[in-house]
């Protein structure tokens, strides 16, 4: 015959436990983008059901534990890079060049982040550029460089960190947010060296 | 006792722990917007009072930059500005005062204060240059509605907001560096008051 207390013994147990995975899995959540849906083409993720009055619960959840304020629906889609086209994470101490095409919009910025969103510091304090800003070549493309030591032409410091983010903002895109798109589309993020 | 009867007598309690697990992890979603102590409205408060507010009301920040950015993943080529709006004191009304010409991107964004956006637009949606905006709660919609006369239509757009607190982003896209200040006057030339309804 067992002890009276067992069964309290194992509800309580129980009790903590259920506790502790429900906790375990809410951070998890939290720290895994932003709910459902991420529109994901090549490197590039954005979360384009965060825009609108429809957001889910992770979506809002973790919108205000990192304390951002996306953009409306119909104002434009962030896409955030974490690795180059290859699917390596990005490193500062390496080199990279990021080139077009883009997806159409009426503008698009195209800058350095570091992991939480800050701009990176760096000695020119250029954190990005615009689409009306940018160098461009005969025909209108262009290419961005990635470096820490200056490059002429387009150039981006990702500062003395190591690991960055790359985002492309587009401002009014006709994109539709539901279909399926093709990563040659989208900017191409190639590792040229490594120091 | 063997393996089977052991594994059979757990379940209950594995079942029980999961159940439980479920709950809790649904009500921490479901709470976080509410009880997260940064976020962006809270952040959006503390940097209003350190920020330049212009004659029309607006809060504008300095230009995001590594030491200097109201909120986190904000565009270091917006002009950035906040009109916070407690709509208990009245409905916010918040409006251009110079004509916006289409050429430069001008958004405005409705967030309530805990996070969900009810409305956002562009320059491209404003009626002849002009934006013209009344965001009040349910019962004070209904009450301009109910004042409204039936040969002049209302100029301002109304929002429902779906809670009293709550803000509006304006973003301003300096194209160069050197638009800048530009982009940062076109922000400063919102105004946003309390709702007067107009005399009739």
């Amino acid at each position: 015959m067992r002890a009276p207390f067992d069964k309290y013994l194992r509800a309580s147990s129980v009790m903590l436990s259920g506790l502790a995975l429900g906790f375990v899995l809410t951070a998890a959540a939290l720290n895994s983008g932003y709910g459902f849906g991420p529109l994901r083409v090549g490197p590039w993720t954005a979360w384009p059901q965060t825009g609108g009055p429809d957001i889910d619960p992770f979506a809002r959840a973790a919108l205000a534990r990192r304390g951002e304020a996306p953009l409306g629906k119909d104002q434009g889609l962030m896409f955030v890079a974490e690795t180059d086209s290859a699917g390596a994470r990005l490193d500062a101490r390496c080199e990279y060049r990021i080139s077009d095409p883009l997806p159409s919009a009426r503008f698009w910025t195209l800058g350095l982040a570091s992991q939480t969103g800050a701009p990176l510091t760096n000695p020119t304090d250029r954190y990005g550029y615009t689409s009306s800003g940018i160098l461009r070549r005969e025909g209108g493309a262009f290419d961005i460089s990635v470096a820490r030591n200056a490059r002429p032409g387009n150039w981006l410091s990702p500062g003395n960190g190591q690991a960055f983010l790359v985002v492309l903002r587009l401002y009014e895109t006709p994109l539709d947010p539901g279909a399926r798109f093709d990563p040659s589309t989208f900017p191409s993020i190639t590792k040229l060296a490594c120091a | 006792m063997n393996f089977k009867d052991r594994a059979i007598d757990l379940l209950p309690w594995a079942i029980a722990t999961l159940l439980i697990a479920a709950i809790v992890h649904i009500v921490s979603i479901l709470l976080t917007p509410l009880v997260a102590p940064r976020d962006a409205y809270a952040r959006l408060v503390d940097a209003a009072r350190t920020a330049r507010t212009a004659p029309g009301g607006v809060a504008t920040f300095e230009a995001t930059a590594p030491n200097s950015q109201p909120l986190p993943f904000e565009d270091p080529m917006m002009a950035e500005g906040v009109c916070l709006f407690d709509l208990s004191k009245g409905p916010l009304h918040l409006r251009t005062t110079v004509d916006v010409d289409g050429d430069d991107y001008l958004g405005i964004s409705f967030h309530s204060a805990s996070g969900v956006i009810f409305h956002a637009m562009t320059d491209r949606a404003s009626i002849k240059g002009k934006v013209d905006i009344v965001v009040g709660n349910a019962h004070q919609i209904a009450e301009l509605e109910a004042d409204d006369s039936e040969d002049a239509p209302p100029q301002e757009i109304r929002l429902t907001a779906p809670s009293s607190r709550g803000f509006a982003m304006i973003r301003a896209l300096a194209k160069r560096p050197s638009d800048y200040e530009r982009a940062r006057s076109s922000v400063e030339a919102i105004v946003c008051d309390i709702f007067q309804p107009r005399a009739p």
